[in-house]
């Protein structure tokens, strides 16, 4: 049967280890769904992708059952892997810690596209050389 | 739980360009996660445990929000506000929202923590809702359980073709059907529906199986004395020839999950294959019809 969405909760929670605390506590407990449920499902469908964060989209409907769907890891963790590195710069404003290219970013703006709330692809290129640059990586044209 | 740890809940709002930014300086900063909503602005919500690391943790945040002003300009208006909230019992939070239900006649559907002796006339379905499946009180699900208040008579065979969380077969064994046969397609709701029938103790006589209807029969399904499906319309219609042949002669079944446009297909689908209308019950926006072959 067709049910009647209630609401459409977004999360970044780290794979393989939701509980119930917050963020997603206070985000689905106020929608009044099975948290253990929901929290069991996710770490189960993450589990090999321990150590990243997954952003994921959960449907709740009228009746307070719901589903769930993983989206592509969050721009950020993207970069580090274009990069090769481990964390981003504590200090990006004078320390500079790796390089992506132009193309990497592009490929990551089209990737995240679908996800992301941007209105074409070069306003997503934008956000993600933005957030490349808030942390510490230098965008060159080549590799 | 530990029911005593506070957190601090960081809402921000961010120019929409600078949301990834910010919210990988929220998971650097230890928050375990971040709730977004970004519908018209960027909205986060993240929360740190009020502990002795706090104080140096929300400075260090609010710095390194700081410098993103360099890389995204809109970021010079960007917002923090900063609150206390008691850890609750969220895990079990959920719960006060689900209640016994009176659905028929006589059948309840209760959540199975809540202590309830069936009354002389009550028939009452203990069920746990999860992921899948909400409160089992959905209109199209409540006319099927008063359908089958008025048919399930005696030791019948009852087939339910989708079954989900299993109330609908559970229901029809707990009103005295002989046996039930129960069909998902969701394996979620294949493990879901036969741990429910167990909590009603009813697994002996419910068998649930993932299959679809047609898989069913070319398994030779016995003849069924009563059928119910609560799917869609346009389900409804694919299944109708698989229905007639797994019908006793003079069997009913019970169509349910109708709403809209989707109630014309199905009539004429009906009219087409020989199937005769008995019944039509409507509950708020949704129909249900009770047919039979000739």
């Amino acid at each position: 049967m067709a049910k009647k969405v209630q609401a459409l909760i977004k999360l970044q929670i780290p794979a393989g280890k939701a509980t119930p605390a917050p963020p997603v506590g206070t985000a689905l407990g106020p929608q009044g769904v099975n948290i253990m449920a929901f929290t069991k499902e996710f770490n189960e469908r993450t589990k090999d992708q321990a150590g990243l964060i997954i952003p994921v989209v959960v449907t709740v409907y009228a009746d307070r059952s719901f589903t769930f769907v993983l989206k592509t890891p969050p721009a950020a963790v993207l970069l580090k892997q274009a990069a090769g590195l481990e964390s981003g710069s504590a200090t990006p404003n004078t320390r500079k810690v790796g390089k992506v290219t132009r193309e990497q970013v592009r490929g990551i703006a089209q990737q995240k596209l679908p996800d992301l709330n941007a209105v074409d692809l070069g306003a997503a290129e934008r956000m993600i050389e933005g957030t490349a640059r808030s942390m510490g990586l230098e965008i060159v044209e080549n590799a | 739980m530990d029911s005593g740890t506070q957190y601090c809940e960081i809402a921000l709002v961010v120019p929409p360009d600078a949301l990834e930014a910010v919210t990988h300086l929220l998971h650097d900063s230890g928050t375990g996660g971040v709730i977004i909503d970004d519908d018209a602005r960027a909205e986060l919500r993240a929360y740190l445990p009020r502990d002795e690391h706090l104080a140096t943790r929300l400075l260090a945040l609010r710095r390194s929000l700081t410098d993103l002003v360099a890389f995204f300009p809109g970021m010079s208006e960007w917002r923090q506000q900063e609150r206390f909230v008691q850890e609750e019992d969220w895990a079990n939070a959920w719960r006060d929202h689900f209640h016994a239900v009176r659905v028929g006649r006589r059948l309840v559907v209760a959540p199975t923590w809540e202590p309830r002796a069936a009354q002389a006339d009550e028939v009452v379905v203990r069920l746990d809702p999860g992921m899948a499946f909400g409160t089992g009180t959905h209109a199209s699900t409540v006319l099927c359980l008063r359908a089958l208040e008025e048919l399930v008579a005696g030791p019948a065979h009852v087939l339910d073709v989708g079954t989900g969380s299993g109330i609908l077969a559970i229901a029809a064994a707990l009103l005295g059907a002989g046996e039930v046969t129960a069909l998902d397609i969701d394996p979620l709701a294949v493990r879901v529906a036969r741990q429910n029938a167990q909590v009603n103790k009813v697994s002996d006589r419910v068998h649930v199986h993932y299959a679809e209807l047609r898989d069913r029969l070319r398994d030779s399904l016995p003849r069924v004395d009563l059928a119910v499906a609560n799917l869609t319309a346009d389900l409804l219609v694919g299944i109708l020839p698989d229905l007639a042949q797994a019908l006793a002669p003079g069997a009913r079944a019970v169509l349910s999950g109708i709403i809209g446009p989707g109630a014309a297909d199905l009539e004429a689908a009906l009219a087409a294959g020989g199937w005769r209308v008995l019944q039509e019950s409507r509950l708020e926006d949704w129909l249900a019809l009770w047919v039979s072959r000739g």
